[in-house]
């Protein structure tokens, strides 16, 4: 032992009180004397030591009830307790077992037999401490077990899900990338064969035709993991919302004539100058009209329609489609939807997600109106947005500030 | 959205965004019932902010920092990716306040918001050093990323009664 044990002593009888302390010191213990119960117990209190010898008759409290007192004690529940006594009869022993002692020496005291007791009840002891320790390790481990485990379920579950998601986007990828990617190099092979002219000029449209989609997808791509990375800040400005209609109608206005589909806009209301985002509201209107084009037939019709409603702006893009039944609107948005991507029009799977991601950015709504063989009309309301925070400040009527306090 | 003050460079922090930078940078963002985690390496004082509007992505849509717990993972895997070390991140905590909307009961968007930041902080082994979260009005933030001070004033209308903001409008 790295400390020597401590013993106390409580014995009214001075002489026997410093015989066993010279005898327990020579054996290399530490020996604390108390001249009765209750100074006994104040020590045992101070410092609980590894052993109490006990007297059974002292003034005061005896034996038995010093003993019953230190098995109340919570710091000394588990301290070995061996009786000192005279008393003749096993009643007496009885009495001191059942008040809680461990053993028991006679008086008067024969000092080898309180060495092979001292000695015994203290291996008793460092054995019950080293038990208890390897316990709380084991119980430790089984706890450090149990907390590695459930971070591995974390983990895996994070993995089987990144995965999940890493498989959609390779599907995702597939379909819309790796198709429209084929059927351009299919489409310039021919035409870096030998081809009539004529032949010529309806595959270069065909590749022009591939390839707009192809770089809609990418667009829609890039958008997506710049929106998910928190990275796309709005970038607010006043923005003529009948330029961005046009320009958005003339980047489509190929693709809508070899379909067949007219394209019409309209703005109502004051035409002035809205704060928003231009290029994300032009993004957003991009993805709209292609897909309302895409679900078009020959001779359908796309119409815009903006309109300045003061404080905020109303876009709404409508075709005459065949509709989506109530079950697929519920779908629209989400990405890499669960009901695949077979028969689903170009630009629908990260198209759409990408414009409501767009359009929560710009502190705006999104709804569709659409029933089968009707037609469907998305429509957006996005908020007038501030430019600054100085404009904030300046808008003082709504936005005053207590005094700023440190954290 | 970049602007100078004085020497360092500040940035204006919108909903559903992030931000976090290696060198010195003043962010500002206005709150509601969204939440702002502010977190923190003190040993190379690089700092990073987020500010969402809602609790859980529940698997619609893009999963992008308008949810909280994305939000969150996402602050700590590009502070991770600046040089921080996740053992050392501290956080400040920030919103939430009693926004009641239509159809809200007693436990509000401000509060979930709010006790997702702490499930996901802990769940993560990162420590809140500071916060000042609920109540009944909106909070205008200011975060030095560096120092990791954060000024925090209460919004006010004009008649003086606090109130709150409503969230999700860029400003």
């Amino acid at each position: 032992m790295a400390t020597a044990e401590t013993i106390l002593i409580i014995d009214d009888d001075e002489f026997l009180r410093i015989l066993v302390r010279a005898f327990l010191e020579r054996m290399g213990l530490n020996v604390v004397e108390a001249a009765d119960g209750a100074q006994g117990l104040a020590a045992l209190r101070e410092a609980p030591p590894a052993l109490v010898l006990l007297d059974i008759t002292m003034p005061g409290m005896n034996g038995f009830e010093v003993c019953k007192a230190i098995r109340a004690l919570p710091e000394a529940a588990d301290t070995p307790v061996i009786v000192m006594t005279s008393l003749e009869g096993t009643a007496r022993k009885v009495e001191a077992f059942q008040c809680g002692a461990v053993d028991y020496v006679s008086k008067p005291l024969h000092l080898e037999d309180v060495e092979v007791r001292v000695n015994t009840h203290l291996g008793i002891r460092r054995q019950n401490l080293e038990l208890r320790r390897s316990r709380d390790q084991l119980q430790q481990a089984v706890e450090d077990a149990a907390v590695l485990n459930r971070n591995l379920v974390e983990v895996n579950e994070r993995l089987r899900h990144s995965e999940e998601v890493k498989s959609r986007f390779l599907a995702l990828m597939r379909n819309e990338i790796n198709n429209p990617l084929n059927g351009i190099m299919g489409l310039a092979d021919l035409v870096a064969g030998k081809v009539p002219l004529e032949k010529a000029r309806e595959f270069g449209a065909m590749i022009k035709d591939e390839a707009f989609h192809l770089d809609c997808q990418i667009q829609n791509v890039f958008r997506a993991a710049e929106v998910e990375a928190g990275e796309a800040a709005p970038s607010i400005s006043r923005v003529d919302v009948g330029s961005i209609l046009d320009a958005v109608v003339d980047s489509f206005g190929a693709f809508a004539r070899a379909k067949g589909v007219k394209l019409t806009t309209r703005v109502a209301g004051e035409p002035g100058p809205f704060p928003t985002d231009g290029e994300k509201l032009h993004h957003i209107l991009a993805n709209l009209v292609a897909n309302a084009v895409e679900a078009s037939g020959r001779e359908g019709e796309v119409s815009i329609l903006a309109e300045d409603r003061g404080d905020r702006l109303s876009i709404q893009v409508s075709d005459h489609g065949l509709g989506l039944p109530e079950a697929e609107r519920k779908l629209l948005f989400q990405s890499f939807g669960s009901n695949g991507f077979q028969g689903i029009s170009h630009g629908q799977n990260l198209g759409l997600p990408v414009v409501k991601a767009l359009v929560d950015l710009l502190g705006g709504e999104i709804d569709v109106e659409s029933a089968p063989g009707q037609g469907a009309t998305f429509r957006i309301l996005l908020p007038r947005a501030l430019e600054t925070m100085e404009a904030e400040a300046a808008d003082g009527n709504l936005l005053i500030f207590d005094e700023p306090q440190e954290f | 959205m970049e602007t100078n003050t004085g020497t360092i460079p500040a940035h204006y922090l919108y909903p559903c965004t992030l931000f976090a930078h290696r060198e010195e940078h003043v962010v500002s963002t206005v709150l509601g019932s969204c939440v702002a985690v502010c977190l923190r390496d003190p040993v190379l004082s690089v700092g990073g902010i987020n500010h969402y509007m809602l609790p859980l992505w529940n698997g619609d849509g893009l999963p992008t920092p308008k949810y909280g717990n994305i939000a969150i993972e996402k602050l700590i895997r590009t502070l991770v990716d600046r040089g921080c070390s996740q053992d050392r991140l501290v956080a400040k905590l920030f919103g939430g306040a009693n926004v009641i909307g239509p159809g809200e009961g007693h436990y509000t968007v401000g509060s979930r918001n709010i006790a997702l930041a702490r499930e996901i902080l802990e769940r993560e082994g990162i420590s809140i050093a500071a916060s000042d979260v609920g109540g009944d009005s909106g909070r205008k933030v200011i975060y030095n990323t560096r120092t990791g001070v954060v000024m925090v004033s209460k919004l006010r209308r004009t008649d003086g009664q606090a109130m709150a903001l409503p969230d999700g409008r860029p400003r």
